[in-house]
């Protein structure tokens, strides 16, 4: 896909009385592109969607798409929401309980005084698109809330808006439905081109659905990048705990040739594969890992030379899965087990890290790792 | 020593009597009958006995009994019926768009001040109409009302353009006592639950603010305004003091009024008076319909409880509306008060000409007159009574509405407890009257305290147990069954822990049923004596024969009683509600 620039946030900021809720965030948004705004709740990003739609006005910043400027502070622009061509799938879904789901999705071209005719064929061709072929004449209260989810996708989609916004769009489902509705957006993206962005709090979601991921913390932009890089590595620790669970020990540095961090009550060493000059010898830092990269096996007599030893504290059983709480030189962390093996509390094992996937920490940075 | 110790002891084994056992296997659906039995007499009795009344007549008076069709061309029933329309056609078509425009700025939009409007609206409904109306005379009199003398004096106008007796000022005292108020009541709480999303998933589809206003709010809102429009015809069917003493020397009859003066011949016009009451209570009946239909389906409820997200911006308009509404506000609520005050202490009410205008002595004789100390009492204790028994009585109906065990039952009695509100006051008095007369049972009820205090009880049941309803359901089934759990009998668990709960909200309601029966007209009118009669009955008998000084003076005390209540009310409704924080 070719790389075009399709929207530009510029140092956006919103303030709700003395609160700042936004403060100097920066995006770009590629063609064809879903950018997801990961973060707690109160971080920002539904405020920020909402700059974009031209439901809520920014104090500073500018928002352009393409060579248009929707908002911009500054220079006192601001295009009303209806003429910035967006599309906007909302978390209460916003129906209008008075229009049957045909009226509902074909409302926006009866506003863009699209001929009769032609409205009823795309709107019969937007809700056989979502799977709602038959649902036309149906009243909104008459459907389930997946429905209801799908209709409010189809009138986002029937005018073909050049920027997509979904906001919270699957908060209200339950589980199964949510893993669904994924899926029917993933396929649904291979018949038709979208460019937007998605906010959820659910990071599995946002994993799951966007291209590239903004995560999000107390009005800023934390991370961005690609799910698996911002995954695999994370920039900050609130990025790091928030995106899932990380294996994490603290130790010392210890110089002897190579880099390696020792552990506590001889529990083991840890190599580290690369150089970082910033760090002397004897000072603690934390290692962490995403727990797919570690193995726990039994601690045997022939265990590997580089594992590190440790103790099942607790054992939850989960029915796939133990979720085992591992003491590792008087440190605790929590690992999931296979249960392939009957594990038992108290026994000890041995830990192996794969060493090409760690992380260096020193008081709450990243420690940026150098070639060995 | 248990029971299972007493069988092991050999006592023989008792055959239960078929009563007991019938009690005990249906014995809980017993009180929830008894409540139903009762209600469905009290309500439905009355209502039979009028409509029967109005093809019999009363045996007893030996008046000849005629057909419909010849009672119906007796002069002036027609009239009445039509100009009943016209009164309601008249108040519903100004007052519906201005309530739904006061209701639309205070809930969506961010004109200053809106939790003191809507208090004030509030307060305006809680306002007896006659006091009111009483003050407005100063202002609107034919002959010395003071927006009359003003423009005649500036010379603005020819001859005295507003005239308080006629049909328009009838129309007047309806918008400015409860008619807006209450429809700005109801509807505001409507609008403001509407959820902001629909509007904004309007403009992000390309509609603008207009287009979105008319194709989007204004639909979605409209079976909210539908159903306040209904209620609000309905009760304009209850209206009576005001025709009373605003139309009968403009000689503008309505149907209420007919009845009054039917009934107040010698010998009373029964008949006459069952037909007008039955043709309203027929024409009533497919509103009434409507209006369970409409609230029991709820439609699509545009709630989401999500509530919507900042309100509109006015813009430069903001402190001009506010303006605006400090004005309207202040010149329907505010200034018939202090002109009722002022009145009340006037030498001839109205004739500021005067040299020396003012005077204690409405205040001095009336105290001293043992008419109106006995009035005074009168209102007194049927107000504390009806309140008394409001307290007794619609926490067991809203109990077994609520919490009874059989779902038919339920519906039953919450049907039964909405229906009088629909019945308006001169023919639920008209009923009594009637059911007195003819049940041998009740006839000692006949010109005592107790029938008007019954009278008030039915007036009042609607928003008495639909108070403790909310409160009940809100409080949850299972707070009242971890009671039970415990080990805590029926009726310990009820006084223990569901009273406290609902105190608050069984307040609230007798404070409401003691305003509103202080200042009843309509539903004890035909019921009250001499001896009996509270002192709204004696300020509108003051009112009719033009004693306007001392009637003034009823007003003040009226008002300043439901101030007083509506405050109490308020504040209860502050301190305890939980519910209302979202």
């Amino acid at each position: 896909m070719e790389q075009t620039r399709e929207l530009v946030i510029d140092g956006l900021s919103k303030h709700f009385g003395d609160k700042a809720v936004v403060k100097n965030v920066s995006l770009e948004l590629q063609r064809g592109e879903i950018v997801a705004l990961l973060g707690p709740s109160g971080c920002g990003k539904t405020t920020t969607l909402r700059m974009v739609a031209g439901l809520a006005a920014p104090d500073g910043g500018e928002i352009r798409h393409r060579d248009r400027i929707l908002v911009s502070a500054t220079r006192g622009v601001s295009l009303p929401p209806e003429r910035r061509n967006v599309g906007m799938v909302f978390q209460s879904y916003a129906l209008w309980p008075h229009m049957t789901v045909r009226e509902n999705v074909s409302y926006p071209l009866r506003i863009r005084k699209v001929a009769r005719p032609e409205i009823d064929e795309r709107a019969a061709r937007v809700l056989t698109l979502i799977g709602l072929g038959d649902l036309g004449g149906r009243l909104i209260t008459q459907l389930s809330g997946g429905q209801q989810q799908r209709v409010a996708l189809a009138r986002a989609l029937i005018y073909e808006p050049a920027l997509m916004l979904f906001d919270e769009p699957f908060s209200n489902l339950d589980a199964q439905l949510r893993v669904q509705m994924r899926l029917e957006l993933k396929a649904l993206r291979r018949k038709v081109e979208m460019t937007g962005f998605f906010v959820t709090h659910d990071q599995t979601e946002a994993l799951s659905i966007a291209d590239r991921i903004a995560i999000m913390r107390d009005g800023r932009v934390e991370q961005v990048g690609t799910p698996r890089d911002i995954y695999k590595k994370p920039a900050t620790r609130f990025v790091r705990d928030f995106l899932g669970r990380a294996f994490a020990l603290r130790g010392r540095v210890v110089r002897d040739g190579g880099l390696a961090i020792a552990l506590d009550e001889g529990a083991g060493v840890i190599a580290i594969p690369g150089s970082a000059p910033a760090l002397s010898g004897g000072e603690e830092v934390e290692v962490s890992i995403r727990p797919e990269y570690v193995s726990v096996t039994p601690l045997a007599a022939n265990a590997a030379p580089a594992a590190l030893t440790g103790r099942i504290v607790d054992l939850l059983f989960n029915g796939d899965t133990f979720e085992a709480h591992l003491s590792v030189g008087g440190q605790s962390v929590t690992m999931t087990l296979p249960t392939g093996r009957d594990w038992v509390e108290g026994e000890p094992v041995a830990i192996v890290l794969d060493a090409g996937n760690l992380q260096l920490w020193h008081s709450g940075a990243v420690v940026p790792l150098g070639a060995a | 020593m248990t029971a299972s110790a007493h069988l092991e002891a050999g006592a023989p084994p008792v055959e239960t009597p078929l009563a007991l056992r019938l009690i005990r296997r249906h014995g809980g659906h017993l009180p929830a009958v008894l409540v139903a039995l009762a209600l469905t007499f009290l309500i439905l009795y009355p209502l039979a006995s009028v409509v029967y009344g109005s093809f019999f007549g009363t045996a007893a008076k030996g008046v000849a009994v005629q057909s419909w069709a010849d009672a119906l061309r007796q002069p002036g029933l027609l009239e009445a019926l039509w100009n009943t329309v016209k009164v309601a056609a008249g108040v519903q078509i100004i007052g519906m768009p201005v309530a739904v425009g006061i209701s639309w700025l205070l809930a969506r939009t961010d004109i200053p001040g809106r939790g003191v409007f809507e208090f004030g609206f509030w307060i305006l409904f809680f306002l007896p109409a006659l006091g009111v109306v009483n003050g407005w005379l100063l202002f609107f009199d034919p002959t010395y009302g003071l927006a009359n003398s003003f423009l005649l004096r500036w010379g603005l106008v020819e001859a005295a353009p507003f005239d308080m007796y006629s049909y328009w000022g009838i129309v007047f005292a309806h918008l400015s006592t409860y008619a807006i108020a209450v429809k700005v009541m109801l509807l505001t709480p409507a609008f403001r639950n509407f959820d902001g999303a629909l509007e904004e998933a309007a403009r992000i589809c390309g509609a603008g603010r207009v287009q979105t206003f008319f194709r989007i709010v204004v639909p979605a809102l409209l079976p909210a305004i539908l159903i306040v429009f209904v209620m609000s015809l309905i009760r304009s069917f209850e209206s009576f003091e005001i025709e009373l003493f605003l139309g009968i020397p403009a000689n503008f009859t309505v149907y209420s009024t007919r009845i009054y003066t039917l009934m107040a011949q010698d010998p009373p016009e029964l008949q006459a008076a069952g037909i007008l009451a039955s043709s309203i209570l027929m024409v009533m009946l497919p509103l009434v319909v409507l209006q369970r239909w409409i609230s029991v389906r709820r439609s699509y409820v545009v709630v989401t409880g999500r509530g919507a997200r900042g309100p509109a911006t006015l813009g430069w308009l903001r402190w001009p509306s506010c303006l605006a509404m400090v004005l309207a506000l202040g010149f329907i609520g505010v200034l018939p008060l202090a002109l009722l005050v002022l009145g009340s202490f006037m030498k001839l009410f109205g004739f500021f000409s005067l040299a020396e205008p003012w005077t204690t002595d409405h205040w001095h004789t009336l105290f001293a007159d043992v008419t109106f100390s006995t009035a005074l009492v009168n209102t007194l204790t049927i107000g504390l009574a009806s309140a008394l028994a409001a307290v007794l009585c619609y926490t067991i109906v809203a109990y077994c509405t609520v919490r009874g065990r059989s779902t038919a039952l339920r519906g039953y009695l919450d049907l039964l407890s909405w229906l009088p509100a629909t019945v308006p006051g001169i023919i639920l008095s008209l009923g009594f009257l009637t059911m007195v007369l003819n049940v041998g049972l009740l006839r000692p009820l006949y010109g005592t305290i107790g029938i008007i205090v019954l009278a008030n009880f039915l007036a009042s049941i609607t928003l008495g147990t639909q108070i403790i309803k909310v409160a009940m359901l809100q409080i949850g089934s299972d707070i009242e069954e971890a009671g039970r759990v415990v080990g805590g009998s029926w009726l310990r668990t009820f006084r223990s822990i569901l009273l406290p709960l609902a105190l608050p909200a069984i307040a609230v309601m007798a404070v409401m049923v003691f305003a509103v029966s202080i200042r009843q007209v309509g539903a004890i009118v035909l019921l009250s004596t001499g001896q009996t009669r509270p002192l709204s009955i004696l300020q509108l008998e003051f009112l009719a024969s033009g004693i306007l000084g001392p009637a003034a003076v009823i007003g003040v005390i009226l008002v300043a009683l439901s101030l007083v209540a509506g405050l109490i009310v308020r504040w209860i409704g502050l301190r305890y509600s939980v519910q209302e924080r979202s």
